[in-house]
This record gives structure tokens, sequence and C-alpha cells, in this order.
């Protein structure tokens, strides 16, 4: 076996790695509101996301793997070398901010990744300035559709449960939140996942192990489900019972408004191809609950460390994989 | 059993009036974006910058 191969499939087991990491720190967002409601037990609740994390893998489309495959950077710049320094920066970057709990998304720090790699492999050229540019606008847009579209659900909830009894509405939202968690979970396995099978596949096309045309095999597309979900099943539970424990506010009415106005905004994203932030995105169906009731309700510090991480986490993750790919081109 | 017949409606109720809610947002939000980027930002930023406003006023009444 030559040592550009062993490099390849190294490449590939790290964005696995990077995959599982993110399946395992963000499945408290889709079931945090379960476990703390008590509709399910952490065990279980990390059970219902990793499946859905893994059933996304059929029929919810590739478009977001396209995106970050042949949508932001020039493929035929793309080598090994650029790869692995973009999943260096971005991996850097998110354990960065996790020690220091800046609530980043590793979704655009991979991007930013992508960004500072290939500036200086080939210079600003081979950014494709519309793929940035719509992938920039969405971290800005998809918490804010988040928002209003949980506004809205929010208010509609208060009205049609105005004159039940708050035992009954209780019984209904339980049941109700599974489906919203498993809306949640599958779009985020589709939405996450595809960033690891963009990575993945753009690498196979440009070291000449995809044929003659880009596209995404269906094996990438299995593992990249099945390293998110393993990843959800193998440590979520520990963060799921720490959220379900913060989180004791939200009502359950709240969590299926939450969790159904960002699993839309997800998913909708998802089809037009546009990468985002699934935490953000929840981050902003919570405010939107929230603020229904009382603005001052919301944690607004929680929403300016967001604020400070949408204008950080792109930069940064570009400087450390600049920083990278000059070590790594060294060699 | 009348619990449990009156909590299956407004299941039913519930997921429909999701489903009357969310569609519109997002039926509105593609032909934004059809119509261009600064288009969909602009919009989506206004209304909720607005929307915020809004509850402000409300919530503190």
């Amino acid at each position: 076996m030559d040592w550009e191969l062993l490099l390849v499939i190294f490449i590939v087991a790290l964005a696995l790695g990077f995959d599982f990491i993110n399946g395992f720190h963000d499945a408290a967002n889709s079931v945090a509101t379960i476990v703390s409601t008590r509709v399910l037990t952490p065990t279980q609740a990390v059970i219902w996301a990793a499946f859905f994390n893994f059933v996304a893998a059929f029929g919810l489309g590739i478009h977001v793997a396209n995106t970050i495959g042949k949508g932001i950077i020039e493929t035929s710049i793309v080598d090994e070398k650029l790869i692995l320094a973009a999943l260096v920066g971005a991996i850097v970057w998110d354990i960065i901010t996790w020690r220091v709990g800046l609530p980043t998304s590793s979704s655009h720090a991979l991007i930013g990744g992508l960004i500072g790699a290939a500036l200086v492999s080939a210079g600003p050229d081979v950014i494709i300035k519309e793929g940035v540019e719509r992938t920039s606008a969405f971290i800005v847009i998809s918490p804010m559709v988040g928002f209003i579209a949980a506004v809205f659900l929010a208010l509609a909830v208060m009205r049609l449960y105005a004159r039940v009894a708050p035992s009954t509405a209780q019984g209904v939202f339980r049941r109700l939140q599974l489906l919203s968690a498993a809306a949640y979970s599958l779009g985020h396995g589709t939405n996450d996942a595809q960033k690891t099978m963009g990575i993945i596949a753009v690498l196979l096309f440009t070291t000449g192990h995809l044929g003659g045309e880009f596209h995404v095999p269906i094996w990438v597309i299995l593992s990249a489900h099945a390293a998110i979900a393993a990843g959800t099943l193998a440590g979520g539970w520990r963060i799921v019972r720490t959220m379900g424990l913060r989180i004791t506010k939200l009502e359950p009415s709240d969590g299926f408004a939450a969790e159904a106005s960002s699993a839309a905004a997800i998913l909708f994203a998802t089809q037009v191809g546009i990468p985002v932030s699934t935490t953000q995105t929840i981050a902003g169906g919570i405010i939107g609950v929230g603020s229904t009731k009382r603005l001052s309700a919301v944690r607004w510090g929680v929403a300016i460390n967001i604020v400070i991480a949408w204008v950080l986490t792109i930069p940064a993750s570009a400087a450390v994989a600049a920083l990278t790919f000059a070590i790594v081109d060294e060699f | 059993m009348r619990i449990l017949r009156r909590q299956i409606r407004l299941f039913i109720a519930t997921a429909v009036m999701a489903a009357l809610v969310l569609t519109p947002i997002f039926f509105a939000l593609k032909l934004l974006l059809d119509a261009g980027l600064g288009v969909v930002f602009g919009t989506v930023i206004v209304a909720g910058l607005l929307l915020g406003y809004l509850l402000r006023q409300e919530t503190m009444r």
C-alpha cells in the first residue's frame, strides 16, 4: 500500500472522527427538552436521537455535501494537505472554544478551515464567492428564521390551548415532543453529516479515487451518518443529563415549538444546499419561544456569546487551517 | 377514555396547526431566496427585529 493511499485513509478517518464528535457534542440539542420533561430517560432519548440521525441518510438528498465539496473552493486545488489542514483548523478551533465555553459551530469552523487552507495554497481567486456569501448570510438568517418561526408557532400554541386544562396539554405535548425531537434529529443528521460527506467526497475526487465526475458514494453517505449517530450514542447521554437539568424552565409546549420550528429551518436549509449551524438554529428557536413570555426571560448573555461566535468562527478556524497548511506544505 | 380521545384530537389539531404556521413561512423564505440573497437577508433581519420590538411592547405591558 502506498503512502498516498494511507494518507487518504487517515484523512477520511479524521473526517469521520470530526463527525463523531459533532454527534457527541450536539446530541443534547435535540433531546434535552424531552429529558427535562421526563418523556424519555437520557439513555432512551439518546437512542431516539441517534436513530433519526442515521435514518436521515435516506431520502433527504446531498445538496449540502455538494456545496461543501464543490461550492466553497475550486476543486482543482484540493489535495490531501489542504483537506487535512481544513480539518485540523476546524478541530483545533472547536477544542479551543469548547474549553472556553463559547458556543461555536463545527460547520462554520469546517468552512473557515477550507477557506484558510485554500487561501494559503492558491490565493483568493480559488474561493467561490457565491458559495461563501450564501453560507455566511445563513449564519445570521438561519437562527433568525428559527426565532421568527418559533414565535409564531408558540403564539399559535398558546391560542389553541387557552382553554385546555394544563394536565391535558401536558399529556399531548409529551407525545408531540417525541415527533419534534425526531424531526430535529433528522435535520441535524442530514445537514451535519453532509458536511463530512462533502469533505470526504472532494478528497476522493481530487485524488482520483472517485472516477471522472464528482459524486458522493453510498458508502460515504452511510459511514457519515453512522459516525454522527455513533457519536450521539457514545457520549451524548452525559451532556443530555446536564442539559436536561439546566433547561428545566422550558415547558413541554415550548420545547415542541422550539424544536419543530428549528427542525423546519434546518430541513429547509438542507434542501436548498446551505450548510447551517444546527446548534445556533435551535438557540434561535429557544430565544423565540422565551420572547413570547417576556423578553427579559431570555438569557441575553447566551445570545451575545452566539453573536461573538458568529463573528469569530470562520476567520479564526481559517487562520488555524492556514497555519497548518503552511506547516504541512513544508513536508 | 374521554380524556384520551380529547388528547388525540388535540394532538392532531396541534400537528396540523404547526404545519399551517410553518409551511407559509418557509414557502415565503424560498421565494425570497429565489429573489436574491440580499433580499432574503434584509427581509429576515428586518422581520426579526420588528418581531422582537413588538414582543417587547406586548410583554412589558
